[in-house]
Formats: structure tokens, C-alpha cells, sequence
């Protein structure tokens, strides 16, 4: 008897749908959702420009955020290394000789991680060698504690014909009882004890149209999996002071000379503000005056 | 392999043809004497008396079904042979100064209850002596089964109970292998899909089996090309008595069974049946609208149409065609906004067709000799999230030729050939699918799938040859099996060859008339799976995988129906297809082993008057090492331990109640140690420790119960059954389900239990 080269992708395929239906059948746990931030967290990585060429600078920054919301404004360690850009999996596996290249530790918001991509052969010896195509290095960022950081990763594109740049952020506008509101002096807008407000991000995509938009508070009552550039957020009863943020990416995918790959590097800008609860609307400013 | 050597097998299987008709020309001499069988199952008839019309000799056939009549002077005598489960049926012979050899078919009596067997044999070690028989009353009202002949497989030792997972394994896991490392057969020929949807219900229709063979390991040379173990699906004749048909109905699918013959008195006759699940009717009326837009619905349909052709006792032709159509997709169409995904979009469609044609040609009760051939076309293709598919589709025709004879009292030679021609084209725009052992699986959303359209061409030829002695109390079966196989791109790129030998041998010893124990050894190679040939998800070539087996042990008769059967095993597992390191050029290569021990234990009730029943434990341990000099590992659905109580009882002659309580060891699973954010997607990178499948899910444990109820009619009967698997709604474990930064974790459960409620009419 013969199966000839049976079809073990036809059972992986069966078990995969079966896992669906019990899935969708199952009662499923109930976790906080992405958008809700409760620990210390990286929300963002970015390089500026989002593409670079051998011989030109790049400013490499990220966005990370206590368990409060508030601001990460701790040391960050930063690495620029050759391995594992490509795929998920890869990048599992990616030991520490793999991930040697650049490194570089930031102390402060001034100290940012600024490099100036080498050229010929410095760049082979200090990566990989280079395709003029594109290739792809992985940025690494870690933060909280050493044994056991937080870490991040992102594709940076390395190219001599450079054509995708980052989204540009604006500013976010909060709508209140359908009215904007403006800041205080101190940058904070006062919404008063209103149950809800609307929150648009104002943000440029000078390439790609590949958009959207992640936002993330420390309170629940945004509103989950979204990732349109408006979004209602229901907010605390209790007054305070709540932090809310928003990162634009643009994810047009990078085709490679050879057409083989398409890899996403996205464009990435972000946004925050802060916003007052308080008992009455007698501080809110609104944006027509009245 | 080349199409040469393909022509000289051809030439082979014309060989075994004329080596048949020259056995049959060596066992045409003897006394009046023969052997009595059943005409439709051609199993011998023990118990029959044959009488000489006219005298006072008779005699009673023994249980061998053989018969030997005292020497008379010549002349014509009228034979009588007459039983009450068979028609009396007279045949004249002519006696003229030689002995006479008379073999006889009969045919059911009229009104008589037949009880058309349907067997599952535990046909461990040694294929032909080992059988455990399970009637068609066992495998139709097993608790648990739901009606279904292959579920009660499930019950038996070797193979794991993965509770709810089953529902996914689209097999059997046999002694520590995965379920695509078992053989699926009907009437020889591959089964190319053994459930609907992986796990929901055998694609054939029970109806249809007249045996149902298991092996859980130890198997003959009969079969191969697997390194776990075997399952055959036998199917029955339809119906050349009288027309009769089935219209079953139960709460997920339903079923029309019509067979008869063609006209009177004609050695002609055929029937159908088709299958069809409404789920997708139900579903959308049950479920609120809310729920819809997430909702993949299942819907299967199956077929089945035979013709058979009995000019005479001696020759039966048989076509049997069969066939599959799984489909599923979202039951809405609507992109639901608030999907972490642009596109939820979901299709899925899986479908084969198998028209098998043989001729089984028995002379006389000591030769069988069948040759079937075979086409198939099967298809696979699954999409998911608006552009990542893959797409298989299967050409094949398989020719095989089985031969058996009785070569004296005391060995039976048996040999075969199979050919098989086999198209595998396969496109795909997917990442790269996990191998077993591999527990971080793709990421279809970040993944880089990989874009590809490829056919590979294959030619596998195999023979076969095993010989029984029965010497005294000792029975010995050696068997050879060779293979070879040439395969090649479309393209002409790739092309290669493999090929194996596997030797095996079985022994009994008969100790008591109750007591027998048995032994095996055996090599047993199992070509790469398809995709794991095809670049860029496999290696073009790699080598078959094998499994060095061995296994001992004890069968004991309590008598009154109640038997035992206790085994051990050892099987090493060498040359295995394992994923090489990360940027390696190629993507697999044979640097895996592994190994599987184990005891299995099965006491049985066989079905007599009222109760069957068995108890059945497992113990296995099965491991794996992926690379050479790394860690060894526990096989992904390795299951410790795995106990099966199960019983049926009639009550009266209308009601059945059964139960059956299955534990098993929860299966094991990789921990998650940490994940890293990739900002480029905003989704998070599983790490997971390096200790792979340290960690155990829950234990698993159900309890089924059935009760079944019959209306007998004067034409006609109706049976109804309520099948409740998981009455107490124990949560079988799935797996485990992670928040978006994998630092919570949670067990995923099925919570609710299982009703089938089944109502069938039959005429």
C-alpha cells in the first residue's frame, strides 16, 4: 500500500480550521486590550529619516510609557545590528553574536541614539554586505531592567534610492460636546466632567497611504482594536490629569530589485496630550470662544 | 525508478496472475471432501451439516468450516449442505474411482438475521492471528462514536485520547507518531481524507464497512509507507436480495442509503449514498447577529456508489466510487470595523474523488486473488485574510495486485504489487508551515509568505512477499517489502530517486489453549510528505523517515467471551525530516530522531448475548531530537497515560444504554518566556523557552453516554440513539490563549458537551 508523498499539509490544514472553530466556539479569556496601557511598555520606534543611504545620518528615538501613562523617561539601550529583519520567526532565533553592530545607551531625551550609516566596505564589515536594492537592518530598543528588559524591534531600510519618509504628526484635537477645546498654558486641555470626548489625530503622510492609527491611555474607555484617526474616549469620572497617546504608521511595504520581497517598514510619527478631568466645564477653553 | 522498471512491474503482477491459476490447477485433486464459506463475507462456515441425499452419511463442517464425507462407490450423489443461517443448497457430484473436492459458497437464508460483521481487529504484531473482531452492533452503538465505525477506533490501545483536539488531528495518533505518520486505506488504495473538517465525521459512511482493520504497530508487509500505524477500511457488497435502503437523520447531518440488485435474479447490483451536514442551514437561525460576521461555518458533503458484478462464486467485480466536498467560510461578508485586520476574510475548500474498480478472484477457499485499480483527484485550497492561500491538487492512479494461498495446512504465502503514478501541484503565497516540535508556528499577519507554483511528478513501485508457518504451536511470518520511488519537478530541475527495504517478522506461540504469546521486529519506512519536497517550504531531496520496531506480548482467553491482549513496544525512529538551522540553504534535511516505548493493555467483553464492553490502558512515551547533539524533547501529542472504560448493555430486545469514561494525560506545550514589540506592526514576538514541551495542558477526562431505542415493523424498522459526549461538561483543553503581550496567559477550554441524536429508518 502507498500513500505517495502524502499531504501532511492537507491534516495541518484541518487541525489549523479546527482550531478556528473552537475558537470562535470557545468562551475565550478576557484580557485588557492592546490600547490600555498598565505596565511599562514601548508604544513606538522610530528612525528619521525612515529610509537612509550609506554616508547620511539617522536619528533613531522611541516612545515608551510608565504603568501610570505617563511618560518613559528613563535610560534606553539601543542597538543597530544586520539579523533577523525579515521575518517574525527569524527573529526569534536571533542569538546574541547575531545582533552585534551598534550599540548605544540613552541616558536623556537629549542623548538620542544619532548614527551615520557607513559606507562600502565599513558598512559589509559592520552589517552585512550591501544590496543597493535595499537592505534591511533591525533596530533594537530596551528599557526597565537589564536582566530582564522590555524590548522592542524595527526595520530600518537601507537604500541608495531612498523614496518613503515618516508620517509628520500635527497635533491631536479634542472634541467636546461637539466643540473643540484648546490647552491651557501648560499644554493640557480641560474637558471638564463631559462623559466622552472625540480625539482626532492631525497628522501628514507626506508618502504611502498605508495609514492608520494606534491610540493607548492608562484608562479603559477607549474604544478597542480601532485604528482610525478619530476615536471616542469615554473618560474617568474622577478628576485628574489622564495622558493619552497616538502613533501614525504608514506600512506601504519596501519591494525589493528582485521583486521577491516585500517588507514592511513602516513610517511611524506619534503624538501625546494630556487632558484635565475636573467637576465643572468652567475651565474648558474652547476653541470658538464662546 | 523509470518507466523501464514500471513496464517489468507491470510484467511482475501478470507473473502473480498466472502464478494464481497455477495454484488453483495444484488443488484441484482430493477426497470428497472441502470447505464450506459464506458467500457474501467468504469467511468459512463451521457448524453446517453436509448430507448425502438418499444414505445416512452426514457430517457436521468443523471450525475451519472443512468437511471430509466417508468413501462411497462410484456414481451421482446429490450433496446437501444445510444450516439454519443459510439456504439449503444441493450440488450434484459425480464419484468415478477418485477422491472429489468440493468447495461450497452458501447464501443467507430467507428471514434468517444475519448479522453482517463488521470487524475492527487490534491485528498488532501479527496480521493474520491476532484479530479482535468487534460486530456491527459494537461499532454502530459504541458510546462516544456517535454511530461513526472509525470513532470507536479511537477507544482501542495505541492510540491518544486528545479529547477536543481529536476534532483537529485529522487522523489517528498512533504510538507516539502524528496522525499523517498513519495509513488510511480503503479496500487497498489510500484514503486521501480520513474525517470532514479534521476530526468531525469519517468521510465514508459506515454503512458501507464490512471490516475496519487496526494496527497499532507491528504491522505486515501488506502495508507500509507509514511509521505509525495502519487503518483499512473494507468495504461490503451491496445488497443482491432485495431492495433495501437507509435514511438516517441526526442533529448535524443526514444521510440516504438506497441498494439492491438490478433486476431478478441478477448477478448485478449496486447502491449509493450521499451525505450531506446542514450546520450552515442551522447556524445563521441559532446564532445572533452580532455573532455572525466572526462565524466560519462548516459544510461537507460525501458520496458513495458501488456496482458489483458476481457472475459467479468465483469472481466478483466491484466499483466502488467515492468521494468528499468539505467547504467553509464566513457566514457574513461584512468587514467588521472593529477587526484588528483590514480583511477577516476566510475560504476553505477541501475535496477529493476515488473511483476504485477490482476484481477478486477466488478458485477455490484457498487462493484469493484481487487486483483493484484506482484514480483520484483531490484538492486542497485555503485562503485566509484576503491574499494568503495555499492550493494542493492531486492526480493519481494506483494499480494493485494481492495474492494469497494456501499452500499447505501449515503455510500461507502472500504477495503484492502496487503502482502508483502521482501528480502533486501546489501554489502558495503562505509562510512556511510549522513543523511538529515547532512551537512558535506562523504569523500570518507578519510573516513574509512565500510566493511559489510547483509540480512535482513521482513513480513508486512496490512489492511485497510474507510467508506463514504454522508449525505446532508456533507460528512464523517473515515478509519482505521493497519500494522505490522516482520522482522529478515539472521543470526537470530537481529529479532523484528513493528507495527501502523493510523486513519484518511476526511469531506466535500458542503455550495453552488459552494463552499465545507474540512477537515482532520490523523496519518501516515512510516517504517525505509532499510539501516537504517542494522549494522553497521543503527540500527537494531529502530521504524516507524510518522506524526500527519491536514489540512482544500476551494474548489470554478467560473464555465466555472475555479476553486480554498486554503489549510492549519499543519503536526508534531514525532519519527524520527536520527543519535545519536558521539560514541554512535548505529548509529541511534528515538530521531528526526519536523514540516511542510503551505498554498497552486491552480487556474485553466481546459482544455475546446482551453486554460488550473493554477496558483499555495505554503507556507511551514518545520523544524526539530534532538536531544532532540537541536536547531531546517530548513528541507534541506525547500522552502518558490513557485509560478507556467502555460497556454496552441490551435491554430487552429494543433498548441499548452504553457509557464510556476516558482519562488522558494532558498533552504537553512550549512555555512562552517572553516577547519583544515589533513596532513595525504594532503586534509582539513570542520567545519561548527552550525547554520545548515541558509543560503539560490539563488532563483530559469525559464521560459519554448513549441509549439507543428500536421500532421493528413488519418491512421496515426505525432505530433512534442519543449519543452525549462530555455529559458533565468537563472543559477539555484546547490549548492556552495569551493577551496581546503574551504576559497573561489563560487555558482555553470547550465547555459544553456534545449531543448527537440520530433517528434512522431501514428497510
Amino acid at each position: 500500500m502507498t500513500a505517495g508523498l502524502r499531504t501532511g499539509a492537507t491534516i495541518a490544514a484541518a487541525a489549523i480550521i479546527a482550531v478556528m472553530i473552537f475558537s470562535i466556539s470557545c468562551d475565550t479569556p478576557e484580557f485588557d486590550p492592546p490600547n490600555r496601557i498598565k505596565s511599562l511598555r514601548i508604544l513606538a520606534v522610530k528612525s528619521e529619516p525612515r529610509e537612509v543611504s550609506p554616508g547620511e545620518e539617522v536619528i533613531i528615538s522611541g516612545l515608551a510609557v510608565n504603568e501610570d501613562g505617563t511618560i518613559y523617561t528613563g535610560p534606553i539601550a539601543w542597538v543597530l545590528g544586520s539579523t533577523g529583519a525579515l521575518t517574525g520567526a527569524e527573529r526569534s532565533e536571533a542569538s546574541e553574536e547575531d545582533v552585534e553592530g551598534v550599540m548605544h545607551i540613552q541616558m536623556t531625551e537629549d542623548d538620542p541614539f544619532v548614527y551615520t550609516m557607513p559606507t562600502g566596505g565599513e558598512f559589509d564589515e559592520k552589517f552585512e554586505e550591501y544590496n543597493a536594492d535595499g537592505t534591511v537592518l533591525t533596530i533594537g530598543m530596551g528599557i526597565g531592567d537589564l536582566d530582564n528588559p522590555i524590548m522592542s524591534i524595527k526595520s530600518l531600510m537601507v537604500r541608495d534610492n531612498t523614496s518613503f519618509e515618516n508620517p509628520v504628526f500635527v497635533g491631536l484635537d479634542f472634541l467636546v460636546e461637539g466643540r473643540y477645546v484648546l490647552p491651557d498654558e501648560d499644554g493640557v486641555f480641560n474637558v471638564g466632567n463631559t462623559e466622552a470626548v472625540k480625539v482626532t489625530a492631525n497628522v501628514d503622510f507626506p508618502t504611502g497611504d498605508e495609514k492608520t492609527f494606534h491610540w493607548f491611555t492608562a484608562t479603559k474607555g477607549l474604544k478597542e482594536f480601532t485604528v482610525d484617526k478619530a476615536i471616542e474616549w469615554k473618560l474617568p469620572k474622577e478628576s485628574g490629569i489622564y495622558d493619552i497617546y497616538c502613533v501614525a504608521r504608514e506600512n506601504t511595504g519596501t519591494q525589493f530589485g528582485d521583486g521577491d520581497y516585500n517588507v514592511k517598514s513602516a513610517g511611524v510619527d506619534w503624538g501625546a496630550a494630556r487632558i484635565r478631568v475636573s467637576e465643572t466645564m468652567d475651565d474648558v477653553i474652547w476653541a470658538d470662544g464662546n | 525508478m523509470n518507466r523501464t522498471s514500471l513496464a517489468a512491474s507491470i510484467f511482475l503482477v501478470a507473473v502473480f496472475c498466472m502464478a494464481a491459476l497455477s495454484a488453483q490447477n495444484a488443488f484441484a485433486d482430493g477426497a470428497v471432501s472441502g470447505m464450506v464459506t459464506d458467500s457474501e463475507v467468504l469467511i468459512p462456515i463451521s457448524g453446517v451439516e453436509v448430507l448425502v441425499e438418499g444414505t445416512e452419511i452426514s457430517v457436521i463442517t468443523d471450525d475451519e468450516g472443512r468437511f471430509t464425507l466417508p468413501e462411497m462407490p462410484d456414481g451421482k450423489y446429490k450433496i446437501v449442505f444445510q444450516s439454519s443461517q443459510h439456504a439449503r443448497t444441493v450440488k450434484e457430484v459425480e464419484i468415478s474411482g477418485e477422491n472429489v473436492e468440493l468447495d461450497m459458497e452458501l447464501t443467507a437464508a430467507d428471514g434468517a438475521v444475519v448479522l453482517k460483521e463488521v470487524s475492527v481487529s487490534a491485528k498488532r504484531e501479527v496480521v493474520a492471528t491476532a484479530k479482535q473482531s468487534l460486530k456491527r452492533e459494537e461499532l454502530m452503538t459504541a458510546p462516544g462514536a456517535g454511530a461513526d465505525a472509525i470513532r470507536v477506533v479511537q477507544s482501542l490501545p495505541g492510540v491518544a485520547n486528545l479529547g477536543i483536539q481529536s476534532y483537529g488531528a485529522g487522523g489517528l495518533v498512533i504510538r507516539g507518531t502524528g496522525a499523517e505518520d498513519s495509513g488510511y486505506y480503503l479496500d487497498g488504495f489510500y484514503l486521501p481524507q480520513l474525517f470532514h473538517f479534521g476530526g468531525l465525521q469519517t468521510v465514508v459512511n459506515s454503512e458501507w464497512i464490512e471490516s475496519l482493520d487496526y494496527y497499532a504497530g507491528g504491522y505486515s508487509v501488506m502495508y507500509g509507507e507509514a511509521l505509525g500505524g495502519i487503518v483499512e477500511i473494507n468495504t461490503r457488497m451491496p445488497e443482491d436480495e432485495k431492495f433495501s435502503g437507509v435514511v438516517d437523520l441526526t442533529n448535524y447531518s443526514s444521510f440516504a442509503l438506497v441498494e439492491g440488485p438490478f433486476g431478478k435474479d441478477s448477478n448485478w447490483s449496486g447502491g449509493a449514498a450521499v451525505r450531506r451536514s446542514f450546520i450552515d442551514f442551522v447556524l445563521p437561525e441559532v446564532l445572533p447577529e452580532d455573532q455572525l460576521a466572526f462565524t466560519v461555518v462548516p459544510r461537507f458533503y460525501d458520496y458513495q456508489a458501488i456496482v458489483a458484478y458476481k457472475p459467479n462464486t468465483h469472481h466478483t467485480f466491484k466499483l466502488f466510487a467515492f468521494g468528499s466536498d468539505d467547504r467553509m467560510g464566513i457566514v457574513s461578508d461584512e468587514t467588521d470595523e472593529e477587526s484588528p485586520t483590514a480583511d477577516v476574510s476566510f475560504d476553505m475548500e477541501l475535496w477529493f474523488h476515488r473511483p476504485i474498480l477490482s476484481w477478486t478472484w477466488t478458485p477455490n477457499p484457498r487462493i484469493n486473488n484481487r487486483l483493484g485499480i484506482s484514480p483520484r483527484l483531490q484538492k486542497l485550497y485555503f485562503k485566509v485574510y484576503g491574499d494568503k492561500y495555499i492550493e494542493f491538487t492531486i492526480k493519481d492512479i494506483e494499480m494493485r495486485e494481492d495474492f494469497t494461498v494456501d499452500l499447505a495446512d501449515w503455510n500461507t504465502l502472500s504477495a503484492g504489487i502496487v503502482l502508483d503514478a502521482y501528480e502533486f501541484d501546489i501554489e502558495a503565497d503562505v509562510v512556511q508551515p510549522p513543523k511538529e516540535g515547532d512551537p512558535s508556528g506562523a504569523d500570518l499577519f507578519n510573516d513574509v509568505g512565500l510566493v511559489f507554483k510547483e509540480s512535482i511528478f513521482t513513480e513508486i513501485a512496490i512489492a511485497y512477499i510474507e510467508d506463514t508457518f504454522e508449525l505446532g504451536p508456533f507460528s512464523l511470518t517473515p515478509g519482505l517489502r521493497a519500494s522505490t520511488a522516482f520522482y522529478q519537478y515539472e521543470d526537470g530541475s530537481v529529479e532523484g530517486d528513493m528507495s527501502a527495504v523493510d523486513p519484518r517478522f511476526f511469531a506466535r506461540w500458542r503455550i495453552t489453549d488459552s494463552a499465545t504469546l507474540k512477537g515482532s521486529a520490523g523496519i518501516y519506512h515512510q516517504y517525505p510528505q509532499g510539501d516537504e519536497m517542494v522549494e522553497p517550504f521543503g527540500t527537494p531531496n531529502i530521504e524516507p523517515e524510518v522506524a526500527n520496531a519491536y514489540g512482544g506480548g500476551i494474548e489470554y482467553d478467560f473464555g465466555e467471551g472475555y479476553t486480554m491482549d498486554a503489549q510492549g513496544y519499543y519503536k526508534q525512529l531514525i532519519d527524520l525530516v527536520s527543519g535545519t538551522e536558521s539560514g541554512a540553504d535548505e529548509p529541511y534535511d534528515n538530521e531528526g530522531v526519536g523514540h516511542v516505548y510503551g505498554a498497552e493493555l486491552l480487556v474485553r467483553k466481546e459482544l455475546t448475548d446482551r453486554l460488550y464492553g473493554w477496558l483499555s490502558y495505554t503507556y507511551s512515551v514518545s520523544e524526539r531530537r530534532d538536531r544532532p547533539g540537541g536536547d531531546w524533547r517530548y513528541f507534541d501529542q506525547d500522552q502518558r497515560h490513557n485509560f478507556i472504560l467502555l460497556a454496552s448493555y441490551r435491554i430487552g430486545d429494543t433498548w441499548r444504554v452504553g457509557g464510556k469514561f476516558s482519562y488522558g494525560t494532558g498533552l504537553p506545550f512550549t512555555e512562552i518566556d517572553t516577547a519583544i514589540y515589533n513596532a513595525d506592526t504594532d503586534s509582539y514576538i513570542p520567545i519561548y523557552s527552550d525547554e520545548v514541551n515541558e509543560e503539560r495542558q490539563e488532563d483530559i477526562h469525559q464521560l459519554d453516554v448513549r441509549v439507543d431505542k428500536a421500532w421493528q415493523f413488519t418491512d421496515w424498522e426505525l432505530l433512534t440513539y442519543l449519543d452525549v459526549q462530555n455529559v458533565y461538561w468537563q472543559k477539555q483543553p484546547i490549548g492556552y490563549m495569551y493577551n496581546y503581550d503574551y504576559t497573561e496567559k489563560e487555558a482555553v477550554s470547550f465547555p459544553s458537551f456534545y449531543p448527537t441524536l440520530g433517528i434512522s429508518a431501514r428497510w
